[in-house]
């Protein structure tokens, strides 16, 4: 059930990367700002969480449109975007530790877990409303984020971006239009993720967000970098050793997903979803 | 009938490198030239830049009476001038089908031709493009580049890696998107390609033009054996 929340946590990071080669360090700070925006809604004007789901997706995307012009045509132009885009986001990243430090604190902030009412009985098994609300909702947008990208024409214009970006201009296609586009879907998604951040991984400060880009790279990187499908694919690898290791072997549950990752980049580089193809 | 493309004095600058320097030539609609040269004498660089790729860093172009030498490529495609690549740049991990999807989608032009059946391609429509041999991946970066409805259509080497049969047949399409009104610039090194396309080509070397003419009198022209064959010149 919580693989495809990873999905939703990796999604994001996939996007952004797959359509700019630029690796948004400042993925996971972007879910503790989403956490802390539905944590704040709440206590200050009772706004439920799922609510906060589409406000933060609205605000979040334009704000990482504004952050696309604000670095990224820059970035791309540059002889080595991916190594670059590296540094500025780790930078981007800190800044935005420190800001959310000044802002809330350094105390880990929580929702209560009861807040959607009691488990759900599902085929004789029980699940925990807390995390029943955070599969259905990463369900929806995983399922709404799917048919954007294959199914329709902006998604097709980001999807052709990704294969080939000169070929993509030699179509027509306006590649900052559609990359600010993706960027900001990418910021969007990993906003909502974050809200519901402490239900899953438990309590969020605002160092949480380094935990979290880590945690993004290991879903991509399992799935294949630059492929939607293979992110949830990472999601529920990274999930499902997560429950495994925290039910049978629980003081290991922490690394258990890193070690994956490392067997993975050391056997197939590509991701398990990645294949080769024949250039000409 | 005017020019429908006119490139006045069109210069491209890596460093202190000119890879175009000076570049002048006219188009009329319908009509196809080959551009033709030695090994980095500026031909890719040349469409590069009409096609939006480089800005060029002095010259106008001035194509069916718009001034383009400022556009970004996306729109330069939108306003119907397209191209094919040496290394065809199709998009791997889609169908040749979403390939030819996607051109569609975005043109702003009625193709003038199915490049579906114009390029007999339906027997690979439903391979990724990535699986494709270099024959069927140049063929489809044309389908592409065809599916936009292209006035102005720029083929880079594109009789390179073809079979004598597939070169033909490609001659033969050219020649037929000419007689339907589409201009072409075809930059090659096969000169009999060259040749059974036009009878007039511009030879470049070390970014500028060194003549314009047939291949018969090219052949015959000092310099552009000097620059071919090296050594003096005969």
């Amino acid at each position: 059930m919580i693989g495809l929340f990873y999905a939703l946590v990796g999604l994001g990071l996939n996007l952004i990367f797959g359509v700019m080669k630029v690796v948004n360090l400042a993925h996971g700070d972007f879910l503790m700002l989403g956490a802390f925006g539905a944590y704040v809604s709440y206590q200050l004007w009772h706004i439920n969480p799922i609510v906060s789901v589409l406000i933060e997706f609205v605000v979040f995307a334009l704000l990482g449109m504004l952050i696309y012009f604000g670095f990224v045509p820059r970035l791309v132009q540059s002889k080595d975007p991916e190594m670059l885009s590296l540094i500025l986001f780790f930078g981007v990243s800190q800044v935005i530790e420190a800001l959310a430090t000044m802002a809330f604190g350094v105390n880990p902030v929580s929702f209560n877990v009861n807040m959607f009412g009691p488990s759900l009985e599902l085929f004789h098994q029980a699940y925990p409303s807390y995390l029943f609300v955070p599969f259905v909702v990463s369900l929806v947008l995983l399922a709404l984020m799917f048919f954007f990208i294959y199914k329709t024409k902006p998604g097709t214009a980001i999807r052709a971006i990704m294969g080939s970006r000169d070929e993509a201009a030699a179509n027509g296609i306006s590649i900052h239009r559609y990359s600010s586009l993706a960027f900001g879907i990418g910021i969007g998604l990993a906003a909502v993720a974050g809200v519901f951040a402490p239900f899953v991984v438990g309590g969020v400060d605002p160092t949480t967000g380094t935990d979290l880009t880590t945690i993004s790279f290991a879903i991509i990187v399992i799935g294949s970098l630059g492929n939607p499908i293979g992110t949830i694919f990472g999601g529920l690898v990274y999930g499902i050793s997560m429950m495994l290791m925290q039910t049978y072997l629980p003081s290991w549950a922490s690394i258990a997903p890193y070690v994956l990752l490392i067997l993975i980049l050391l056997i197939r580089p590509s991701g398990i979803l990645g294949r080769g193809v024949r250039h000409a | 009938m005017g020019a429908f493309l006119k490139v006045d004095q069109i210069s491209k600058r890596f460093g202190g490198f000119y890879a175009v320097n000076g570049l002048s030539f006219e188009l009329k609609q319908g009509e196809i030239l080959g551009l033709v040269g030695p090994n980095g004498s500026g031909k890719t660089t040349c469409i590069n830049v009409l096609s939006g790729i480089y800005a060029a860093d002095g010259g106008t172009v001035e194509f069916d009476g718009k001034m383009i030498h400022t556009m970004p490529s996306y729109k330069i495609s939108n306003i119907g001038i397209n191209r094919t690549y040496q290394i065809p740049k199709c998009f791997h991990s889609l169908t040749v089908k979403e390939n030819i999807d996607v051109a569609l989608a975005h043109a702003k032009h009625k193709p003038q031709v199915d490049p579906v059946e114009f390029l007999e391609l339906q027997g690979i429509m439903g391979r990724n493009a990535g699986t494709l041999n270099t024959a069927q991946q140049k063929t489809l970066d044309l389908a592409r580049a065809l599916a936009t409805g292209p006035k102005l259509l720029l083929v880079d080497e594109l009789a390179a890696g073809l079979n004598p049969e597939e070169t033909e047949s490609m001659t033969t399409k050219l020649l037929h998107l000419s007689e339907q009104g589409v201009s072409i610039i075809v930059v090659e090194h096969l000169l009999s390609f060259v040749h059974a396309l036009t009878k007039r080509v511009i030879v470049m070397n070390a970014g500028k033009q060194i003549f314009e003419g047939d291949l018969e009198s090219a052949s015959k022209d000092p310099l552009v054996n000097q620059v071919y064959l090296g050594g003096d010149a005969v």
